[in-house]
């Protein structure tokens, strides 16, 4: 599987075909799901409208029966009134009844009490049909065991004085089955009822009919009474037992709650529930002119079945789609990307140097065109880099080697002749520096002077040369200080058209008198670091005030001031360049003027001039700690 | 040998029989919830085990017979009917003794279709009751308010009031009020009037047998009482179980109904055995099959005569056997 995924990851088309099939089976689920909505309201609307057609032909063939029974029954009741001083006749009549109406099964005139008296309390002459035999039967029913009069087919027309239809019921006294009775109230000439005429019909009549609205194979019909009996449902033990009511009381169902109430209240309608086996069902109901309703009942999953089959054929093009959408998708995208991979070699010889590793064909004019035409030109530019490259290196080369010849050339042209209480150091930043140092020893006096040209590298390496080949010459002359440094400036202004200039700090010592004569031509103040005062004591160390004049090389015969300072004997004197105070560390802090100078307090007890140069370098690489060096670094250290 | 052996247990097993003759018990309707402790002492073997021999006879549908008349035909020897009921017919002659009261509380009822804040409201309507009956404790509260009732008897059910044959009706809160729900999803409490509510809470069921039976067969009844007491105390431990035992007999006798009505019906019936008057005096003991207290009998003797359902004073003593278990 992992490896499934990898491939998947490395591959160009692998992705691009999931992407398009994620998009695509996206969409087309989203428009299955609309449409399988929209279908299967419609196919309910439809289903629903059939079934409520279906019930309505139940309902009317149930009305048949009804007003058949009715027209009957009212057509002979009026005989009664007729023949009502003939008791003997009832029996007739009611046979007459059963006899002209297949679904009577029974009949009766049931006389309010003592109506004959020759009676007494009871007098109902009843006929029925003998199931058996087919014939009709009578006999007198009323009696203290059947009070008729408390029967609710009595007493209903009897209150109401109308005619309807009896609640259906066992009886017991009269045809021993469930039957519901239509009575009719007889009125006398005084408008009083003195008998109740009834036709009896057989439920099971009733109920087949209604069990044969079926429309769907799971579907089933009820029929429920006025008091929300069922008369007619697929579970027996239910009929006459149970009311849709106690149904949904029981079940807590407030849907079938609902429905009963439509029902009940002789609606028309359909309303969508969940029967007790927890399906989702449609009821669809119907009320019949006698007060009862009809109810058909289709499980949903009957009604939507087309919906189904044909949602499920809609997901199986789906997929069969999607299969072949991938399959091409694949192809297609395979084939326009199989320049990548060949572009992807090139590009591998490319890199290993081979730069007229040959490029894909392409015959196309599009995005993969454009891209062999960058490849092309890559090609040709890195060829040409390559080979301006070579000739940059060579040239380079040549200069660093040239540069490398400068700097021992430089670094060879400053005195290396130190004594014990000379020394000096010069680190230039780049090849060749521009920082100078020079010293002589004549007439047991010193001469010793430090400069830094301005810049750095060749012209100021050049410049420095200059002005150092200068000092040796005019430094042995035997001249003060001052007319040394006004004789190099001399040399180096003329024809300075660079306008390069040079700052130095020159200074002769006599060991004799301990006059140190000095002249500063724009450098930096030296540190001079007195012995202490009495044993034990601490060094002074201080920065010589000079006059800075002005540097060398931009006016002639400028004029210079030369001083003198007496200093003690044992005295170490230490020249710097500005690389030394203006080394920065990584946070850019200069090395600067004060710690210098702490340096110095400490550097007295280093023994030797050398020792001293060495640490002070020292310790200004450690300031630095690792930061390129931006300027040259020359130290001078002199003991007096 | 064997053949003479054979000859003994016979006429042993005969003599058995004789000793244990059958009772017959009826009660005041058709099977139902409301008689629950009596088909679960035959059921549970509670009679059984006490030694006697009980028979059932309910009332026969559409019969306009009452358990009394059954009584009377010797039809059966105990019966099962309310306090007033009891109280009028001793009066008319038939010497009943109370050998056990069950329902402490009255559940009668009178449901309207109208709103009825006031009983008062019915003078003049037409009420469905019973035609066999139970109605004493409405007729003594229509009559004390000088309430002109039209009485509509009927069979059973509640068909005449949902077709609206009758302004109202009398019926039972465990049965008629339950029947009237499953019919039309509703009653509004407003509709209603339950006479415990207005000052005619009268104990209602208990078991009646003649002086003369109670005084031949006094073991026999000490035993059947101990075995319906049994069988009550079954049904209020295992109520699912009576429920069943419920259903099985009003099935045998095709009586239309369902569990759900039957449920509440036989919760309704077990609610109204309650003792609640003594339930408030002591409130940790609610107490059942308490006998009728002699104020409450004498209230109730009292009322009767004043409004003639009665002409004598009946004696609490005459009428009233404790039997103690």
């Amino acid at each position: 599987m992992n490896n499934i995924f990898k491939s998947i990851r490395k591959s160009f088309s692998a992705r691009l075909t999931i992407f398009i099939l994620t998009v695509t089976a996206l969409l087309f689920i989203a428009a299955i799901c609309i449409m399988a909505f929209s279908s299967r309201k419609l196919i309910q609307q439809e289903a629903s409208r059939g079934a409520e057609n279906i019930l309505k032909a139940t309902v009317s063939n149930i009305e048949e029966t009804i007003t058949s029974v009715e027209s009957s029954t009212l057509s002979t009741a009026w005989m009664v009134n007729e023949n009502k001083d003939n008791p003997g006749y009832m029996y007739t009549m009611t046979k007459q009844l059963i006899a002209s109406n297949p679904y009577i099964i029974g009949s009766t005139v049931a006389f309010r009490p003592n109506f004959y008296e020759q009676y007494g309390e009871y007098y109902a002459p009843y006929s029925y049909k003998d199931e058996e035999t087919g014939k009709i039967i009578s006999f007198q029913m009323g009696n203290e065991d059947y009070d008729y009069h408390t029967m609710e087919w009595y007493q209903l027309p009897y209150l109401l004085k109308r005619s309807g239809w009896s609640e259906p019921y066992y009886d017991e006294g009269g045809g021993e089955q469930i039957m519901t009775t239509f009575s009719v109230p007889l009125q006398d000439e005084n408008g009083e009822i003195f008998a109740v005429m009834t036709a009896d019909i057989s439920l099971k009549n009733l109920t087949e009919q209604v069990a044969q609205t079926k429309p769907y194979p799971n579907a089933y019909t009820i029929l429920v009474s006025n008091n929300a009996s069922y008369i007619s449902h697929p579970i027996g033990e239910r009929i006459l037992n149970e009311t849709i009511f106690s149904n949904a009381l029981e079940l807590g169902d407030t849907t079938l709650m609902s429905l009963a109430y439509k029902i009940v209240g002789k609606e028309t309608g359909d309303i969508e529930f969940l029967d007790e086996t927890g399906e989702k069902s449609l009821a669809i109901f119907h009320p019949i002119s006698n007060g009862w309703s009809v109810v058909l009942v289709c499980p949903l999953k009957d009604v939507l079945e087309k919906t189904l089959e044909m949602n499920l054929i809609l997901v199986l093009v789906l997929l069969f789609g999607l299969i072949l959408l991938a399959l091409l998708c694949w192809l297609t995208i395979r084939r326009l990307t199989r320049p990548l991979s060949e572009f992807c070699d090139s590009a591998n010889n490319i890199a290993q140097g081979n730069f007229n590793s040959s490029l894909p064909r392409i015959k196309s004019h599009d995005e993969m065109r454009k891209l062999h035409d960058s490849f092309a030109h890559m090609q040709r530019s890195l060829t040409s880099y390559i080979n301006e490259l070579k000739t940059t290196t060579s040239a380079k080369e040549r200069i660093d080697s040239e540069l490398n010849i400068a700097r021992n050339i430089q670094l060879n042209m400053v005195s290396t002749d130190f004594r014990e209480n000379l020394y000096a150091t010069l680190h230039p930043a780049k090849e060749v520096g521009g920082d100078l140092y020079d010293f002589n020893f004549t007439d047991g006096k010193i001469k010793f002077a430090i400069g830094d040209v301005s810049g750095k590298g060749v012209p100021a390496a050049l410049f420095m040369a200059i002005t150092r080949s200068s000092f040796m010459f005019v430094g042995g002359l035997g001249l003060t200080v001052q007319q040394i440094i006004e004789r190099i400036n001399n040399t180096i202004s003329r024809g300075n058209k660079q306008m390069l200039f040079v700052t130095m700090f020159a200074a002769m010592y006599n060991p004799k008198d301990h006059i140190l004569s000095y002249c500063n031509a724009g450098h930096n103040p030296i540190v001079i670091i007195e012995p202490p005062k009495e044993e034990g004591g601490e060094a002074h160390a201080f920065y010589l005030k000079a006059k800075p004049n002005l540097v060398l090389g931009l006016m002639e015969d400028f004029k210079y001031e030369g001083e003198e300072i007496e200093i003690a004997p044992g005295s170490r004197i230490i020249l710097y360049t500005d690389g030394v105070t203006e080394a920065e560390n990584a946070t850019k802090e200069q090395y600067g003027e004060e710690r210098l100078l702490e340096f110095a307090r400490k550097a007295f007890n280093i023994p030797t001039a050398k020792e001293c140069t060495e640490a002070l370098l020292a310790d200004v690489q450690a300031f630095a700690n690792g930061n390129p060096q931006n300027d040259d670094i020359t130290i001078l250290t002199v003991d007096v | 040998m064997k053949r003479t052996l054979l000859i003994i247990l016979c006429i042993l097993q005969i003599c058995i029989c004789r000793a244990q003759s059958t009772i017959t018990f009826t009660p005041t309707w058709t099977p139902q919830a409301q008689f629950a402790g009596y088909y679960a002492a035959i059921e549970k073997g509670f009679f059984k085990s006490e030694g006697v021999n009980v028979r059932i006879k309910h009332l026969k549908v559409g019969s306009k017979k009452t358990p009394c008349d059954m009584l009377i035909d010797g039809e059966c020897d105990i019966v099962c009917i309310s306090l007033l009921s009891a109280i009028q017919m001793r009066d008319k002659g038939l010497k009943l003794v109370n050998v056990l009261q069950t329902s402490q509380n009255t559940g009668l009822m009178c449901v309207s279709t109208h709103r009825l804040s006031d009983i008062k409201h019915l003078n003049g309507k037409t009420v469905g009751t019973w035609k066999t009956g139970y109605r004493e404790i409405a007729e003594f509260a229509f009559k004390e308010n000088n309430i002109d009732i039209d009485w509509i008897p009927f069979l059973q059910g509640v068909n005449l009031f949902v077709a609206k044959a009758v302004d109202a009706t009398l019926g039972y809160s465990y049965n008629e009020y339950i029947q009237l729900v499953m019919a039309k999803g509703n009653i509004p409490k407003s509709n209603c009037i339950y006479f415990s509510d207005i000052g005619y809470n009268f104990p209602e069921e208990g078991i009646y047998v003649t002086e003369d039976y109670y005084k031949k067969h006094y073991n026999e009844i000490v035993k059947f009482v101990r075995a319906c007491k049994k069988g009550w105390n079954y049904c209020r431990s295992n109520p699912d179980d009576a429920l069943k035992i419920v259903m099985k007999y009003t099935r045998m006798n095709n009586i239309a109904t369902n569990p759900y009505h039957q449920r509440l019906m036989l919760k309704e019936v077990l609610r109204l055995q309650q003792d609640y008057s003594s339930a408030a005096a002591h409130k940790d003991d609610i107490s059942t099959f308490a006998p009728v207290s002699k104020m409450t009998f004498g209230k109730a003797v009292k009322q009767m005569q004043k409004i003639g359902l009665i002409n004598d004073e009946i004696k609490y003593d005459d009428m009233i056997r404790i039997i103690k278990d």
